[in-house]
C-alpha cells in the first residue's frame, strides 16, 4: 500500500519535471485555450470567429502582443505567450521587470491556472520589483464605478464619463484611493476642430491612467462643476485582484479612441468582464456606449452594491448661498469684492456662527471665480484674509445638500415617438426617432433643469392625402439655460443645426439652417424663463437669394412638475430680405412612466406670407 | 551658555532636517505657494466629450521629474500637500474636512486620532499658514513640528 502511494507520488513528480514547453503547448491546444472566452477578453478581441480562429483586437499596440499576428489571431497569440513565459529568468534584476512573466502578469497567472502548472518551478523563480511596488501602492481591495454627472451650462457633458476607483480594505480616505481612467491622449496644441475630427475618426490613442482620486475630485468637483456619483461594486477581493493584474498589462498600451463607441465606458466594461468572467456587459453596446447607459447595464448585472453622492464645489456653494438672508448675501457679495468689508459694521455685528458662514461663502466664491486663472498676489491676499476670518469663526451650520435623482433613474437615452395632428386643417401623422438624449419637455428627473441636448433627431410626416416626407432632421440641438442669481451670472445659450419643413405661401419647403446665440435665464420656483438673441443662416429654395441671414429674438419659459413639463417658446425671426416669421409654441407633457409620456403641442405662425396653426398629440417612448 | 547655543543649533538643525526630508525631495511641487493657479486651461472639447488630456501616468512617474515616489505625502513623485494646499488650508481653517483627513491618513495617523489631528491643525492655523505666500514645504515642516509638540500626534511625526 505504502509502496503504491510512493509510486504514484514519484510518477507525478516525474511527469511534472518532464512537462516541457511542448507539453504545455500540447495541453493548451487540447483544451482549446486559444478559444477560451477569458482569453478573448484578455486580448480585448472582438468578432472572434471560432472556425477560423480569427478576431480583431481593440488594442492598437504591438507591445501588447507576443505574436506578430497576435492582434488578429488569438490561438497563435496564446502559443506565442506560452513560449514567451517560458523564457529563462534574466540574471540582471533590472531586466526582470521586462520579462513577459512580469509584464503580462494576469496572462501568466491565468495560463498557469488553466494548465495547472507552475512556470516558476519549471523555468526559474522570478520577482517583479516594479509590479510588486505598484500593486502595494494601489492597495486595491474593492472597486467603485465613478460617474461624473453633467456640468452646468455644458449640455454635451450630459453624455457623462465613467472611471473606476480602487479602494483599500480600510476605510481611510477616498481622496487617497486610486482612480483608473481611460482617455484619449491628446497632444498639446491640437485645436478643437482637430480634436473633434480625430475623436470621431479614431485618430487619438487611448490609454489607461492611474492617478490619485483627489485629482479627479479636483478636476470634476472643482474645475468642471460636476457632481460625482460613486457606485461601490461588489467585486470580491479575488475579482479585484484579477482586474488589477490585467490593468498592469495595459500600462502604456494604446487603444484607438473613439468618442462614440470605443470610449472610456466601453473599456471599463471590458475590464469588469475580465474581473468577473461570468458577466456579459459589452454586448449591449454594438454602436455606441453612452456612459450612463453603461452604468444602467452594470446595475442590471447586480454589480452595484451602494452609491454615494459627492456634490461639486459649485453645488455646495449654491446650497450654502441659499442659507444666507438678504442682508448676509449683500455682506458676502461685498466680501467677494474686498476683504475690507470684514471691518464693516454690518459684518462685525453678526454672530460668530453667521460670520463664519458669510466668510466661507465669500471665500469659496472667490476661489471658484479664480479657479482657472494664474495666481495673483492681490487675490491671494484677499482669499487669505477670508480664510483667516473663517478660522476665527468656524461655521457651525452643516450645509444640507438635497441629493438629486441619481442619473440611472433618468429616462433612457434614445426615443421614438408617434404624433397625430393637423397643420392648417391638413391632417398628418409623424414618426420621430431620436438617437439621444433629452429635451426640456422630457421627464427631467436625473437631469439638470434647463439643460437639453438632442442629437440625431429624425421626423417623417405623412399628410392625409400626400406622400411620406422628411419633416425634420436635426444633427444637433442644444439648449442650455443656467439661471442667474445674486452670486452667479452665467450666460445661457443655444445652437441648432439641421433641416426642417417650413410652410411658405402654401408650399412646404425643406429649409437647412444653423441657428445659435446666447442670452440669460432666471428661475422662480419651478419656472425657468429665458431670453436670447440668436443668429440664423437658412438655405431655402423659396428665398430669391436661396440663402438668407436672420436675427432671432427668442423668449420662453419652462415649468417643471412631476406630472409633466410645460414649455412656452416664442421666436421672432427677421431676415435681411423683407421676410419675417413669428412663431409661438406651447407644449405640455404628461409623464406616464419613467420612459413614456404624452405631449400636446400647439403652434401658431404669423409669417410675412402665411398664417397657420398646428396641433398635435404625441406619444413618446424612450428606450 | 555654550549648552544653550548647542541646544539652539541642534533645534535649528532638527527643523531644517525636517525640511530636508520633505518626502520626494525638492522640486516636487514643494515650492508651490498657497492659492497656486491651476495647471492650465482644460481642453474644452476634451472635457465635454469624455476624453481627458491624457498622459501616461500610471500612479508612478518616477524618473520624469527626479522625485522619489516613496514615503508619506507623495504620490507619483509629487507633493500631495502642494496639490491639495487650497483644500487643506480651508479644512484647517474650518477644523474639519476630507482634505485634512487625507493628510492625516497619509501621515499614518490612526483612525481614532484623526479628529484630534484636525482639531490640532485648526488650533495652529496661523502657524501652518502664517501668510498667503507660504509654500508647501513650509506648511509641511510646520505641520511636523506642531505634531511633534502634541502628545498624541508626536508618535506619527518622528
Amino acid at each position: 500500500m505504502l509502496k503504491t502511494v510512493f509510486g504514484i507520488a514519484l510518477l507525478f513528480s516525474s511527469i511534472a519535471n518532464a512537462a516541457s514547453l511542448e507539453n504545455l503547448i500540447q495541453a493548451a491546444n487540447d483544451k482549446q485555450l486559444g478559444h477560451h472566452a477569458q482569453w478573448i477578453a484578455i486580448g480585448h478581441y472582438s468578432g472572434f470567429n471560432k472556425k477560423k480562429g480569427t478576431a480583431n483586437s481593440y488594442v492598437d499596440d504591438k507591445a501588447f502582443f507576443l505574436h506578430p499576428d497576435g492582434k488578429n489571431n488569438p490561438p497563435l497569440e496564446l502559443i506565442a505567450t506560452l513560449q514567451a513565459l517560458a523564457q529563462p529568468t534574466p540574471k540582471i534584476d533590472k531586466e526582470r521587470d521586462q520579462h513577459p512573466r512580469c509584464r503580462f502578469i494576469y496572462r501568466y497567472k491565468w495560463l498557469g491556472q488553466q494548465l495547472d502548472t507552475d512556470f516558476e518551478q519549471q523555468f526559474g523563480n522570478i520577482s517583479c520589483p516594479a509590479y510588486t511596488k505598484w500593486k502595494k501602492m494601489v492597495n486595491a481591495y474593492k472597486v467603485s464605478l465613478i460617474y461624473p454627472a453633467a456640468h452646468l451650462n455644458s449640455p454635451s457633458s450630459m453624455y457623462g464619463h465613467t472611471l473606476l476607483r480602487l479602494d483599500p480594505k480600510e476605510e481611510n480616505s477616498d481622496w487617497l484611493s486610486w482612480a483608473v481612467n481611460f482617455g484619449a491622449n491628446i497632444p498639446e496644441g491640437d485645436n478643437s476642430i482637430t480634436f473633434a475630427y480625430k475623436g470621431i475618426a479614431g485618430g487619438y490613442p487611448g490609454l489607461f491612467n492611474v492617478m490619485p482620486y483627489f485629482e479627479k475630485i479636483q478636476e470634476y468637483g472643482r474645475m468642471e462643476d460636476r457632481d460625482l456619483w460613486e457606485y461601490q461594486l461588489n467585486l470580491n477581493p479575488m475579482e479585484t485582484n484579477r482586474l488589477v493584474e490585467h490593468l498592469w498589462e495595459l500600462k502604456n498600451i494604446n487603444f484607438a479612441y473613439f468618442f462614440f463607441d470605443e470610449n472610456c465606458s466601453y473599456r471599463l466594461l471590458e475590464l469588469l468582464e475580465v474581473a468577473r468572467p461570468s458577466i456579459e456587459l459589452t454586448d449591449d453596446f454594438p454602436l455606441f456606449a453612452i456612459p450612463i447607459d453603461t452604468v444602467r447595464t452594470i446595475y442590471k448585472t447586480g454589480l452595484i452594491e451602494e452609491k454615494h453622492y459627492r456634490p461639486s464645489i459649485s453645488t455646495q456653494l449654491h446650497a450654502q448661498a441659499a442659507l444666507l438672508n438678504d442682508h448676509e448675501s449683500e455682506l458676502a457679495l461685498s466680501l467677494i469684492e474686498s476683504a475690507n468689508a470684514l471691518n464693516s459694521t454690518g459684518y462685525t455685528a453678526l454672530s460668530s456662527d453667521r460670520k463664519g458662514l458669510v466668510a466661507q461663502t465669500a471665500y469659496r466664491f472667490l476661489r471658484q471665480r479664480n479657479k482657472k486663472s494664474q495666481r495673483s498676489k492681490a487675490i491671494a491676499q484677499h482669499s487669505f484674509a477670508l480664510l483667516q476670518a473663517m478660522n476665527k469663526n468656524p461655521a457651525k451650520e452643516q450645509i444640507d445638500i438635497a441629493k438629486p435623482t441619481a442619473p440611472e433613474y433618468a429616462h433612457d437615452s434614445s426615443m421614438w415617438g408617434l404624433a397625430w395632428g393637423a397643420e392648417s386643417n391638413q391632417k398628418f401623422a409623424d414618426l420621430e426617432l431620436r438617437l439621444s438624449f433629452h429635451n426640456l419637455t422630457d421627464r427631467h428627473q436625473g437631469f439638470l433643469p434647463g439643460a437639453s441636448i438632442d442629437m440625431g433627431k429624425l421626423v417623417v410626416r405623412k399628410y392625409e392625402d400626400d406622400d411620406l416626407q422628411l419633416q425634420e432632421l436635426n444633427l444637433v440641438e442644444i439648449h442650455s439655460s443656467t439661471p442667474r442669481d445674486k452670486f452667479f451670472k452665467p450666460l445661457s445659450w443655444k445652437v441648432k443645426f439641421g433641416a426642417e419643413r417650413r410652410l411658405m405661401s402654401n408650399k412646404n419647403v425643406l429649409a437647412t439652417h444653423v441657428t445659435g446665440g446666447a442670452g440669460v435665464s432666471y428661475k422662480w420656483g419651478g419656472v425657468l424663463a429665458y431670453a436670447m438673441g440668436l443668429g440664423r443662416i437658412e438655405a431655402n429654395s423659396r428665398f430669391s437669394s436661396n440663402i438668407d441671414f436672420a436675427g432671432v429674438a427668442n423668449l420662453g419659459a419652462v415649468h417643471y412638475a412631476d406630472f409633466g413639463n410645460t414649455q412656452l417658446d416664442y421666436n421672432y425671426t427677421d431676415f435681411t430680405s423683407a421676410y419675417d416669421r413669428s412663431e409661438l409654441i406651447l407644449r405640455q407633457s404628461i409623464t406616464l412612466s419613467k420612459n413614456a409620456a404624452l405631449r400636446f403641442d400647439f403652434a401658431y405662425n404669423d409669417n410675412s406670407d402665411i398664417r397657420y396653426k398646428e396641433y398635435s398629440v404625441n406619444f413618446r417612448r424612450h428606450f | 551658555m555654550i549648552k544653550k547655543t548647542l541646544a539652539g543649533a541642534i533645534l535649528l538643525t532638527a527643523s531644517s532636517a525636517s525640511f530636508a526630508v520633505a518626502p520626494g525631495g525638492p522640486g516636487c511641487g514643494w515650492g508651490n505657494m498657497l492659492f497656486e493657479g491651476s495647471s492650465g486651461p482644460i481642453h474644452f472639447l476634451a472635457t465635454t466629450t469624455n476624453g481627458t488630456s491624457g498622459n501616461k501616468t500610471f500612479g508612478m512617474t518616477s524618473g520624469t521629474n527626479g522625485c522619489s515616489i516613496d514615503g508619506a505625502l507623495t504620490y507619483g513623485g509629487q507633493s500631495m500637500i502642494a496639490s491639495i494646499m487650497g483644500e487643506f488650508s480651508e479644512d484647517v481653517a474650518q477644523g474639519q474636512g476630507e482634505a485634512v483627513n487625507a493628510v492625516a491618513v497619509s501621515m499614518g495617523v490612526e483612525k481614532a486620532d484623526r479628529e484630534h489631528f484636525a482639531k490640532v491643525m485648526h488650533n495652529n492655523f496661523s502657524t501652518l499658514f502664517p501668510t498667503a505666500e507660504v509654500t508647501a514645504d513650509e506648511v509641511y515642516s510646520s505641520m511636523i513640528s506642531v505634531m511633534q509638540n502634541d502628545d498624541t500626534l508626536s508618535k506619527y511625526a518622528s
